[in-house]
């Protein structure tokens, strides 16, 4: 036996440790179905909650939050489904800085993530390429700075770019 | 056929919401009860969302209030634009409702 807090609700939940992970996966998809929405924290916060009040109702009942019953409760609430109306995910740029982890200014970390190649690489080779190429390449990066926009996390550049290719198949 | 009904019924899911909280104040859960009282299954996973993005728009506002047995909840009630919404749903329901009888007349 385990527990596991819940947004809004003041104790934690006992629990089995399968029904925790359970919960836990649950969330995090919900995390990511929703973070390209302007309210997605919101949201999972307002999910987490509606989930301590099914499991607070379990037990209430005299019920033990095992596996089998946490599957069924969340089979029952539903996947957590982004609103397709307003949740167009924003478009991904060519090029962007991304600022959770950059170095300079996150040009790099930005394509490397489009490019799903390791930051540390490319921006080593950035750095060659910007000593051989008697600093054009600075200059493209400087110039790139003025008109690349700013994305928060990998996370969310990565969803756009996955939204788009989704955009390109339909 | 059930699938072709469901489909139907996920265009209205955004005016029967709006309906929900037309008279009462209810928080997410009651809504979800609420429509599945009166015939519109829904899944929670499907409703949150959609209630955010009604908050985001205007259309539903919220208030918190004490609840005796849990945390406090997120109560949401129409706004006069999300009035004007669900009148405007229900002009056109109707005139989709009658098109469907006259239309091959």
């Amino acid at each position: 036996m385990t527990d596991l807090a819940l947004a809004g609700h003041g104790g934690a939940f006992p629990m089995s440790a399968e029904a925790r992970v359970l919960i836990l996966e649950f969330l995090a998809r919900a995390r990511t179905a929703m973070g390209a929405s302007p309210t997605g924290d919101e949201t999972v916060r307002d999910v987490e909650a509606a989930i301590g009040d099914q499991l607070q109702r379990i037990l209430d009942d005299g019920g033990r939050i095992d596996e089998s019953v946490t599957t069924r409760l969340l089979e029952q609430f539903g996947p957590i489904a982004p609103d397709d109306v307003t949740a167009p995910a924003a478009r991904a740029p060519f090029l962007c800085r991304i600022v959770e982890g950059k170095q300079i200014s996150g040009l790099c970390l930005g394509l490397a993530t489009r490019a799903d190649v390791r930051v540390d690489w490319l921006r080593s080779i950035a750095v060659i390429l910007g000593l051989f190429s008697g600093g054009l390449l600075v200059v493209a990066y400087l110039v790139a700075l003025l008109f690349a926009p700013r994305i928060r996390t990998t996370g969310e550049y990565r969803q756009a770019l996955e939204a788009d290719r989704r955009r390109k198949q339909r | 056929m059930e699938a072709k009904l469901a489909a139907l019924r996920r265009g209205m899911l955004e005016p029967a919401v709006l309906a929900a909280v037309e008279h009462e104040q209810r928080y997410a859960g009651e809504i979800a009860e609420a429509l599945r009282a009166s015939g519109f299954p829904v899944q929670d996973g499907t409703l949150h969302p959609l209630i955010s993005r009604l908050r985001r728009e205007g259309l539903v506002t919220h208030e918190w209030r004490e609840s005796p047995t849990g945390p406090p909840r997120k109560y949401l009630a129409i706004s006069e634009l999300g009035r004007q919404q669900l009148e405007a749903f229900r002009t056109y329901i109707h005139t989709l409702a009658t098109t469907l009888d006259s239309i091959g007349r």
